[in-house]
């Protein structure tokens, strides 16, 4: 009885309402929705049915019809006339500031002095084209570093490819390390296909710390020593070079690399009996899940955060890669999947002579990071406070929040503090947009429109149609980018009189028009398995590269390693403090929301009750946690789900004056308490590298 | 059609709430919960379980909450078994909520009692609101008799009780 055909249109009339396609901005994974609006309001919203993302909805989506009628939303400019208290500007006044203080800025120090951050990144290629092509700054970033920093550049290394993303349903054997696929409650579409796989009998491993919802439904839960996935992964990977277990035919014609990695790991002994005592998992046990592993076949092996929170999660996450391309589970039915990019293009084009020259490296490479696939945002500060290693007097921070998302936080703000020019663009005014000289409200993205790529396995791209007008005064970011390069000499290139003109541009190159992606809200492409069959990898061999020759170039050790986390607990701090999300609220964003906070309303510190029992602490109390760089008060929930001597964080809540009634006051915040520790290569922040003392309060 | 309920997955559900809001922004509850979900963890580490219960009302085939009503705003639609509260008759007495043997009924912002109403609203045939979100299809509705061969395969059994609920759980 689960009949789609005709559904939308169904829900359409019971509801009186006009479905308009739209793209979900809650999470990073832009789940592409159907928009129920009647008389100016939205009345519903699900997922886009016909798209093969299968109609993905999570909580929080669902939840987010509140965001175009929260009136709590930054609607207007507002200008800092002293700290924390903000006037009212007109957008014309706005862009007249912006326009002259990046003039003069550009002036005085030079364009690449300027920065640009987004988070989620919608409709980010408008300043992408007038700040890098226009104004001349190489410096616009993500949020990588403190999101997949670490994960991007392995599956660079390994695979040539930024983003693969994972075919679940075909899988038969599925080992997960750090990554609670089920419980982040983030990329639903994927979510869907691990659950179908499970269904049909697939094998699921988890390995972590902590009992999460994916380990809930796994199979086997490996409670891992923390920060120690490394040596598994590489102790993995011996048993299946010695015992013979790789596909070799495969290894022959893909792979580069396969002798100098099987001399590594004999040299370092890296077997399972060495990685016992290191992880804390049998070594036998590490044996039969590396003979299960290579022998199922198609398999997946992936990770995210929970090893890239650690400054050894560069190396641990590469190996982890490694093991699907000895065992030739690369972009096959099952396997992970080399994502294909439908063809867009890009919605601007500056002429060649209006190009601006850019004169000095991105600050990425300045910094001593070449090889970071965006810019290790926690050395950002000495960029702003001591000019190293070149000064950068002004940010635009767009969607993102780092005054609470960076750990060290007291270093961020102080960093805040000290720019020349700050601009936030936010539907909020955040934490960070209370710190900057401008904030510019951005239209939510019900109010917008966008064409981008989807992030289904094959070629899609998504669009969504503005459901309902921005609210108060608020513009989409291409209207905002507009305005300033309208002011600086570029007007003609950043011209259209409706979004659909520039959106033409971007779908310019599929099979299909304008008015068909509307209609359908996407378009998919056929999807294509073993590519490098046909194309060579992005990698410099052309190949899969176990051995990493663009490491080798920048003198870095082309061979995975095991090193220990940086930061251990000890006598003075005995826990270990990890990191995790919230299912039913996503990072920062959502706290606004009365729905949801009536789910959840505050984070809380998760500890064992065998660690708890000894220091007093019972369920529900607040406790105090201590690092070496700060204390915070939280309440504790005891759980039988977490190893001993860990404890975990649920990350977002602990608003202290902005962002509303809703959160105010509700909640911890415990970056203060971790400080600065990154990969030395990816520049990937270790949010785990915290070590913290407990005591009830 | 006889009487109509669900199917529900315990081993496949998630805990993720998705089902929870969606109900409440099709149904405009806002904040009043006509599906919550519970999580319950057990054990000793490691050997550690959690189950998550997403639970609606079971529209059950001999409903207390219809005898419990002190001023019949309760009634069984003949066609299929769903309980109904008629607003407009509501007082707020509450006494539907002490006669559920499963806590079903929600007080709502005006002081009446609401619950689910099986998306009363949706033609058959069409999938419930909860449903439609649920990623890992635990929630199956229908006439118990056409659900039941899939209640078979997935190995759920009808839910005992004198009220009789409509619902087929694996457990």
């Amino acid at each position: 009885m689960i009949g789609t055909a005709g559904l939308a249109e169904t829900l359409e009339r019971l509801k009186g309402a006009q479905m308009t396609p739209g793209i979900c901005y809650v999470c990073p994974f832009n789940c592409p929705t159907e928009v129920y609006t009647r008389a100016g309001k939205i009345v519903y919203i699900k997922g886009n049915q016909t798209s093969p993302n299968q109609g993905s909805r999570c909580i929080k989506g669902q939840a987010s019809h509140y965001l175009p009628t929260d009136p709590e939303r930054l609607q207007y400019p507002m200008r800092r006339v002293a700290p924390g208290k903000f006037e009212r500007i007109s957008w014309n006044a706005a862009f007249d500031l912006i326009a002259e203080k990046l003039t003069k800025i550009k002036q005085q120090w030079g364009p690449e002095s300027v920065v640009y951050l987004w988070h989620i990144d919608p409709n980010s290629v408008f300043a992408q084209v007038f700040l890098t092509q226009c104004y001349g700054t190489p410096n616009y970033y993500g949020h990588t570093s403190a999101c997949e920093q670490d994960r991007r550049l392995a599956v660079l290394s390994v695979f040539g490819h930024p983003f693969p993303v994972r075919d679940y349903e075909r899988s038969r054997y599925i080992m997960l390390w750090g990554i609670n696929q089920l419980g982040a409650n983030q990329n639903i579409f994927e979510s869907i296909g691990l659950n179908a796989a499970l269904s049909q009998g697939a094998k699921l491993v988890y390995v972590d710390p902590a009992f999460t919802t994916t380990a809930s439904k796994a199979h086997e839960w490996i409670p891992i020593q923390p920060g120690t996935d490394g040596a598994m992964a590489l102790a993995m990977t011996w048993v299946i070079v010695e015992e013979r277990l790789y596909d070799e035919p495969f290894v022959r014609q893909w792979c580069h690399g396969f002798d100098e990695l099987r001399a590594h790991l004999r040299e370092r002994a890296y077997t399972p009996e060495w990685a016992e005592p290191i992880c804390q998992v049998p070594a036998a046990t590490i044996h039969r899940l590396a003979r299960e592993f290579a022998t199922t076949k198609p398999a997946i092996a992936e990770t995210f955060k929970g090893l890239g929170n650690y400054a050894n999660g560069l190396d641990a996450s590469r190996t982890v890669y490694i093991l699907n391309a000895l065992t030739g589970n690369v972009d096959g039915p099952g396997n992970l999947v080399l994502k294909e990019w439908a063809p867009l293009k890009s919605p601007i084009e500056i002429p060649a002579a209006k190009q601006a020259r850019i004169e000095r490296p991105p600050l990425h490479v300045a910094m001593g990071y070449p090889l970071a696939p965006d810019l290790p945002t926690q050395l950002l500060p000495e960029a702003v406070l001591e000019g190293r290693p070149y000064p950068v007097k002004a940010i635009f921070f767009q969607c993102t929040n780092p005054a609470m998302s960076e750990p060290n936080t007291a270093r961020y703000l102080e960093m805040l503090r000290a720019l020349e020019f700050s601009v936030a663009i936010d539907v909020y005014m955040s934490e960070t947009a209370n710190e900057c000289h401008l904030a510019l409200p951005e239209a939510s993205f019900y109010e917008r429109a966008e064409v981008r790529q989807g992030l289904w396995m094959g070629p899609q791209a998504i669009l969504s149609v503005p459901a309902v007008p921005p609210m108060g005064e608020a513009k989409p970011l291409y209207e905002i980018v507009r305005g300033i390069a309208e002011r600086m000499g570029y007007g003609e290139e950043f011209r259209w009189s409706s979004w659909e003109d520039w959106a033409r541009r971007i779908v310019g190159a599929l099979p299909v028009g304008l008015d068909d992606v509307k209609r359908e809200g996407h378009w998919v492409g056929p999807l294509r398995y073993h590519k490098y069959r046909e194309t060579p990898l992005g990698t410099p061999t052309g190949k899969i590269e176990l051995y990493a020759t663009g490491f080798a170039q920048h003198g870095y050790n082309p061979l995975p390693e095991w090193r220990e986390p940086k930061v251990q607990p000890d006598a003075a701090y005995p826990f270990r403090l990890i990191n995790t999300k919230l299912d039913v609220h996503c990072n920062l964003t959502t706290q606004n929301n009365p729905i949801l906070m009536n789910l959840v309303g505050e984070n809380w510190v998760e500890m064992n009750p065998r660690d708890a029992a000894p220091l007093g602490i019972r369920d529900g109390d607040r406790v105090e946690l201590e690092s070496p760089l700060g204390k915070a008060t939280i309440q504790v929930r005891l759980r039988e789900g977490m190893r001993p001597g860990v404890v975990s964080v649920r990350h977002g809540h602990g608003f202290g004056h902005w962002m509303g009634k809703v959160p105010k006051g509700r909640g911890t915040h415990i970056n203060p308490l971790i400080d600065t520790n990154v990969n030395p290569i990816s520049g990937g922040i270790g949010y785990n590298e915290c070590q913290v003392r407990i005591r009830k309060v | 059609m006889g009487q109509t309920g669900w199917i529900f997955d315990i081993n496949r559900c998630i805990g993720c709430h998705a089902c929870t809001i969606a109900c409440a922004t099709w149904n405009g509850t806002d904040s009043v919960f006509w599906r919550p979900v519970a999580r319950i963890e057990q054990g000793t580490y490691p050997d550690v379980v959690i189950r998550n219960l997403s639970m609606p009302c079971r529209h059950c085939a001999d409903a207390p909450c219809m005898q419990a009503c002190p001023v019949k705003a309760r009634s069984e639609r003949a066609s299929d078994g769903v309980v109904l509260v008629d607003q407009g008759t509501c007082v707020g007495g509450t006494l539907c909520f002490w006669a559920c043997p499963f806590g079903v009924p929600k007080i709502g912002p005006e002081g009446k009692m609401s619950k689910c109403t099986y998306c009363d609203n949706r033609p058959d045939g069409l999938p419930r609101a909860c449903e439609e979100v649920c990623p890992t299809k635990a929630i199956v509705s229908g006439d118990l008799e056409a659900i039941e061969p899939i209640a078979r395969q997935r190995g759920a059994e009808r839910v005992g009780g004198p009220a009789r609920p409509a619902l087929f759980l694996v457990r």
